[in-house]
């Protein structure tokens, strides 16, 4: 044995004994399992004052889905596409949706390493299916879209509403109130209203009024998003069911007992949603960040930071429209390594007035 | 010196038992009559496995403990609400110890954004007397290993600290096994010179 490789050795026992030594003085806190219990009981506690500025008639019967010119009767909204360079996986996608087929896939997991590229297995069919999550901004809880990579047995929809109700977002800051063990019955598209029918758990009649509205709305989003992306109409009001009947109350203090249909995007959209990549993606040293805001002056700032912090690049981007929300995208030449891009709305009081810009934020590495 | 607690699967049972009194001490005033399902139980047979373990491996990361065990516990949420899919216990184990890692990823993002905000909090130094109990080769290295790249300090504590394989890391971190080993060895180059000085 070579001296090189003892001192190595030495050099790693050293390591191993200062990283131990170090390790033994951290003696967990003694709330942490009730810490993480209370995070995890059913039904959800989360209690926050009700600051989403949604106006009560955005949830009522009425369809309010004339919404805005972006998302709805073009079905460009949740079918633009995505993961362009995230994954070598190529999917096969369920007819009819004729603007997206052969759409490379978003990465499938997040608790392991990206799976070697499957090309040859033709089942199960897969499909990129819009699905929406909440997220927290400055002015409270908004939607925030991803587009999930799941097997598509059945329709588009029954895909989207399962992933919502059993998949995590890629995005950390993307979550879900509804749990996993709410459970999708089926869902019919009739000629006035699409009914998604729920079974198991459907009693969230403790949440508060504002994760209420915003979760039902989250339902109706991935519904007509995926209703879309099935050249059905995406502009039809939802009608929840629970074992087959409309429930009078099932989120919060909401009458559910008749349809839904979207409200406003501008009342329920993250102002800044970046579409490409997803989270956790794998890209090429070329990175096209892509997305839809609703921008002052249609402008959006970005920045690049590493896996340090430190900002290694930053611009604005246009998009293609101001007041209204309005794709856009942006270059940006990276070295290999782990980044995340945060792209925000520009503020015109430049942080003087109101609550801030929001923001979206994708980590990803480049190879 | 004190055996650590591994951070895999099959950890010997002296892990276990230190946790549950902490646990214990706490389900009491928590209750736990909503604390049935499959999920449930699950999360808590993980958490007396595996948390002390991971909050060990979070605070060499970020070196504030507090920290550390929120990113720790965000893991064990995430992991209740994936339980569904997720199903396997070994798969638990690996999915913990990534989720922990991306997580102190987001935590340094943050924080360095944050750091450069003259008016925000200075990150956390170590008190005085943690040091002088520690040892001082023992700080100096766990110091020097702290200014590394985040990657480099990654692979280098779950290699020597969490004694996990090359696989496993090359999972935890979400890189090849080619780049786990190129971080470990520049890591390892890095603080060659800190090392050689308590040899």
């Amino acid at each position: 044995m070579s001296i090189d490789d003892d001192r190595f050795r030495r050099d790693e026992d050293l390591l191993r004994r200062a990283l131990h030594a170090e390790a033994d003085d951290v003696l967990p806190s003694l709330d942490a399992l009730s810490n993480i219990r209370r995070r995890t009981a059913r039904p959800p506690l989360w209690r926050r004052p009700v600051v989403l500025g949604m106006a009560a008639a955005s949830v009522t019967a009425v369809a309010v889905i004339t919404a805005s010119a972006y998302v709805l009767g073009d079905s460009s909204d949740d079918t633009t596409t995505t993961g362009s360079e995230s994954s070598p996986r190529p999917t096969v996608v369920q007819s009819p949706s004729p603007s997206v087929t052969e759409q490379p896939g978003p990465p499938t997991s997040t608790e392991t390493v990206a799976p070697p590229p499957e090309t040859e297995d033709p089942q199960p069919e897969n499909a990129n299916v819009p699905v929406y999550y909440v997220t927290e901004t400055t002015q409270g809880l908004r939607l925030a879209r991803e587009f999930q990579n799941t097997p598509v047995p059945d329709d588009v929809i029954s895909a989207a509403v399962n992933a919502m109700l059993a998949e995590q977002a890629q995005d950390p800051d993307y979550q879900s109130y509804w749990q996993a063990d709410t459970q999708l019955r089926g869902v019919e598209v009739k000629n006035d209203v699409i009914e998604v029918d729920l079974t198991g758990h459907t009693d969230y009649t403790f949440v508060g009024n504002d994760i209420a509205e915003i979760s039902v709305q989250q339902l109706v989003y991935t519904v007509t998003a995926a209703a879309s992306v099935a050249g059905e109409d995406g502009g039809l009001p939802v009608q929840i069911l629970v074992d087959g009947k409309p429930p009078r109350q099932m989120w919060g203090q909401l009458d559910l007992s008749d349809p839904i249909g979207r409200a406003p995007l501008v009342n329920v959209w993250q102002h800044v949603q970046i579409d490409n990549p997803q989270d956790g993606a794998v890209l090429g040293r070329s990175v096209t960040i892509s997305g839809v805001a609703l921008a002052f002056e249609a402008q959006v700032n970005w920045q690049a930071f590493d896996d340090e912090g430190n900002v290694v690049d930053n611009g604005f981007a246009m998009t293609t429209e101001s007041s209204t929300f309005a794709p856009f995208t942006f270059e940006v030449a990276l070295e290999p390594g782990f980044y995340s891009v945060v792209v925000s709305e520009s503020d015109p009081t430049g942080g003087a007035e109101g609550p801030g810009p929001m923001s979206d934020t994708k980590n990803f590495s480049v190879e | 010196m004190a055996v650590a607690c591994p951070v895999t699967v099959g950890a010997p049972a002296h892990c276990g038992t230190a946790l549950v009194d902490g646990g214990l001490a706490v389900s009491t005033g928590a209750g736990t009559a909503s604390f049935s399902s499959e999920a449930d139980q699950m999360v808590t047979e993980l958490f007396t496995v595996h948390y002390t373990g991971l909050v060990r491996l979070a605070t060499l990361l970020l070196r504030d403990q507090s920290v550390a065990e929120e990113a720790v516990q965000d893991a064990f949420v995430s992991l209740h609400r994936r339980w569904r899919k997720l199903r396997d216990p070994g798969s638990a184990a690996a999915y913990l110890r990534t989720s922990v890692i991306h997580n102190t990823r987001s935590i340094q993002r943050r924080r360095s954004v944050a750091a450069r905000h003259p008016d925000d909090r200075p990150l956390d130094v170590p008190s005085a007397e943690v040091g002088a109990l520690r040892g001082v080769a023992g700080t100096a290295v766990v110091e020097a290993l702290r200014r590394l790249p985040a990657r480099q300090r990654e692979a280098l504590v779950l290699r020597y600290y969490a004694d996990l394989s090359e696989a496993e890391i090359a999972e935890a971190m979400r890189i090849s096994r080619g780049a786990v080993k190129s971080h470990a060895s520049r890591g390892m180059a890095a603080l060659r010179e800190t090392l050689e000085q308590w040899a």
